[in-house]
């Protein structure tokens, strides 16, 4: 059953790369002027910088404004859905179709001509309030918003998913090497992958799941890295603790030196061992389902 | 304490020395097959030449196809003949095959009409033939089966980074002069252990006789020795055939586009170049430590899955048409792609073979899978360069096959039942 809803994932992955889009306009920092007539059904996705369609030219296809400022001086037909940034629509401008206002700026000229329906919402894209102002101050709230979560998951995978976790912890320890090289590839493949499939826009609600699933992945390696280390250390010294304590104080360290070495030169050279090792080792045991065995020790059996 | 024994010590000292020359001689040998014989036969059949770019693809396939042959041949008779599996007969082959190659490549400045251009490629596909299960089926004399995936990774990640930073002026010219240069005294090296009675070659050639050297982690217990082809054999060629098909079709098209140029092997800019090196380095190493680990059908997905990303990329980079910048996430992502599949080239043949089957099977996994797939490809690149077909239809039908085979592998797993302990 498992398999066949990855299939159908599959597929609709692949249903994905279809569709009459004649040119995608990825626009992340920069001025971009639409040529004069643009090719059937052209997507524009302006993640910043500035957008011009300029009078007398036409466009046929779909814009979405996430940041930047957008000048429509041209005739526009299509949908062009506004996150954020700013839209101006000129005298001169013509546009048809649907305009979906969901956040940021809208100027719309009286002289326009606006043969589109208007639909707005009120969803606006969240802006970061966790700052204070004072550097310290700062840092200490960042470190709390970062390492609670991370320490609840922890306390979940304690109750509810301890075998799993034990998995992957065995995986961490006796294949620490293969963990890392494994977790190395999932993680540039997966973040490059997520990057491209959001840039497809129809596949943006997919890339921001894979995300999420990614930084679970991430954050359930820490764990696993964090107790196994505090493990080891514990029983080094013969200092005697709860395992549920253990778990928690292993957490609480991990974050607060990766916290702590952030700003450090050349700190990745720690922090990406740490971090990849976990993920690794997550990805070797399907997010701890099975235990990992290697090509050799199978082949043996 | 325990004390290392004198004999030990000689021992660790000779098996470190067999992995050096292994090392070595692959991965020169490879970094000239990728950048004298890929890039340096083209620039010199249209530079100097002045041959149509159809010319030089015929050319290109005329030699896939006497190496092919030659390989097979020399691998059969390796199979066929227990002399030609000692190591003494594979150094003398060997040897014999870079002694030519050196000659050949020493005169390739004299090639000044086609008809000498096809001879030198007739002679060349003889020396390359000779060589490839010549010095493959070394790797059950030098090389322990536990290490496999690591020596692959060095040898992969040295041609790469000679190929990708080193070797920095893409002309015939100065290409002649610095192979000429590293191969000739390595031809006198191997003069010297192939024909003078010494210690060094006789502990070598007693090497193949233990298992841990002798058969592959591959090799089914049942039937190690015995059969001429395996079913299994012919899906790992079709694959490795695949993968090579597909890396030689898009890498061509994207090195000659002007766009793409500057994040590639031949960049201009040195950052640019000692990148895309290290990240062959770093994927190489990653690549060896997953070989050793990993199920040879997980790699496989690996490979497909990366390669037909960066082509997706490719494609939709040159759709976007937003101005000169190229992201270095297209070159990271080839070179890992290719830093993957050539540590598995270096390790499966070996993997899959006993000391009596490696030359053949080495010469049909490289020769047949390698040569021929590349050529094959490089000959259709050229083509339809010179029909004019736009980059993104081409890259995106190098998508679309990498896609297939990264579907084929899906099925493959999935239709072969979800075994117990595999891994992602």
């Amino acid at each position: 059953m498992k398999r066949h809803i990855w299939i159908i994932l599959f597929g609709l992955l692949l249903a994905g790369c279809t569709g009459d889009v004649t040119s995608v306009h990825i626009l992340l920092d920069q001025t971009y002027t639409l040529p004069e007539s643009s090719p059937n059904h052209t997507v524009v996705a302006l993640l910043d910088g500035d957008v011009n369609l300029t009078q007398g030219s036409q466009f046929e296809g779909s814009t979405f404004i996430i940041s930047g400022d957008y000048n429509l001086a041209g005739t526009y037909t299509g949908n062009l859905t506004v996150f954020g940034g700013t839209l101006t629509i000129g005298d001169s401008a013509t546009v048809d179709g649907i305009v979906n206002i969901a956040g940021g700026q809208v100027n719309i000229s009286p002289d326009a001509i606006i043969q589109a329906t208007i639909q707005e919402g009120d969803v606006q894209i969240p802006q970061a309030t966790l700052t204070t102002g004072k550097f310290w101050l700062d840092q200490i709230v960042w470190f709390f918003v970062e390492t609670v979560p991370v320490i609840l998951l922890a306390l979940m995978l304690r109750r509810w998913w301890w075998q799993p976790f034990v998995n992957v912890e065995t995986a961490l320890m006796e294949n620490t090497m293969v963990s890392a090289a494994m977790g190395l590839l999932v993680g540039i493949v997966t973040l490059v992958l997520m990057v491209v499939m959001a840039f497809t826009l129809i596949l943006l609600p997919l890339a921001m799941l894979g995300l999420l699933v990614l930084f679970i992945a991430i954050a359930a390696g820490i764990i696993a890295t964090s107790h196994v280390l505090f493990s080891m250390f514990t029983r080094r010294t013969g200092i005697e603790i709860n395992d549920w304590l253990a778990l928690v104080i292993g957490v609480f360290i991990m974050m607060l030196l990766l916290n702590l070495i952030e700003n450090v030169p050349f700190s990745s050279i720690i922090t990406v061992p740490l971090l990849t090792i976990g993920l690794g080792a997550v990805a070797l045991t399907r997010g701890g389902t099975r235990p990992f065995e290697t090509a050799h020790m199978t082949e043996q059996q | 304490m325990s004390k290392v024994s004198p004999t030990t010590t000689r021992e660790h000292l000779y098996m470190f020395l067999g992995y050096i020359l292994f090392v070595g001689m692959m991965a020169i040998g490879y970094a000239y097959n990728v950048t004298f014989v890929q890039i340096g036969l083209v620039d010199l059949g249209t530079r100097l030449l002045n041959l149509s770019r159809t010319q030089i693809a015929l050319n290109m396939a005329l030699m896939a196809i006497i190496t092919c042959i030659v390989s097979i041949a020399i691998g059969f008779l390796m199979f066929k003949l227990p002399r030609l599996q000692q190591f003494v007969s594979k150094l003398r082959l060997t040897w014999f095959s870079i002694m030519l190659q050196t000659v050949l490549t020493a005169l390739v400045l004299t090639v000044h009409t086609e008809g000498q251009f096809r001879l030198w490629i007739v002679f060349t596909s003889l020396a390359l033939g000779v060589a490839v299960p010549a010095t493959f089926s070394m790797t059950v004399d030098l090389i322990l089966v536990k290490h496999r995936g690591m020596v692959a990774a060095a040898i992969t990640g040295l041609a790469y980074f000679i190929s990708a930073y080193l070797l920095t002026n893409w002309n015939i010219e100065i290409f002649t002069l610095q192979f000429v240069l590293i191969m000739l005294p390595g031809c006198i090296a191997l003069a010297i252990l192939a024909f003078v009675p010494q210690s060094l070659t006789q502990f070598w050639s007693q090497q193949q006789h233990l298992r841990r050297f002798a058969v592959g982690r591959l090799v089914k217990q049942s039937h190690p020795n015995t059969s001429f082809v395996q079913p299994r054999i012919l899906i790992f060629l079709f694959l490795m055939f695949g993968i090579y098909f597909i890396d030689s079709l898009g890498f061509l098209r994207i090195l000659e586009t002007p766009l793409y140029l500057n994040t590639a092997w031949q960049a201009a800019d040195a950052d640019v170049r000692l990148f895309i090196a290290g990240t062959h380095v770093i994927a190489a190493i990653v690549a060896g430590i997953l070989y050793q680990a990993l199920h040879e059908r997980q790699l496989f997905l690996w490979i497909f899955g990366i390669f037909a990303l960066v082509h997706l990329m490719y494609t939709m980079h040159s759709l976007q048409g937003i101005g000169e910048n190229v992201p270095l996430t297209l070159p990271m992502f080839y070179a890992i792609a290719v830093s993957l599949y050539t540590v598995v080239n270096f390790a499966l043949w070996a993997d899959l073979s006993t000391p009596k089957t490696i030359g053949l099977y080495s010469a049909l996994g490289v020769a047949f899978s390698g040569w021929s797939a590349t050529f094959i490809s490089t000959g259709l690149a050229l083509v339809w360069q010179q029909n004019g077909m736009p980059f993104d239809q081409h890259v995106r039908i190098v998508d679309s096959i990498a896609l297939i085979f990264f579907i084929g592998m899906l099925l493959m797993i999935y239709l072969q039942g979800d075994r117990r302990n595999e891994v992602p």
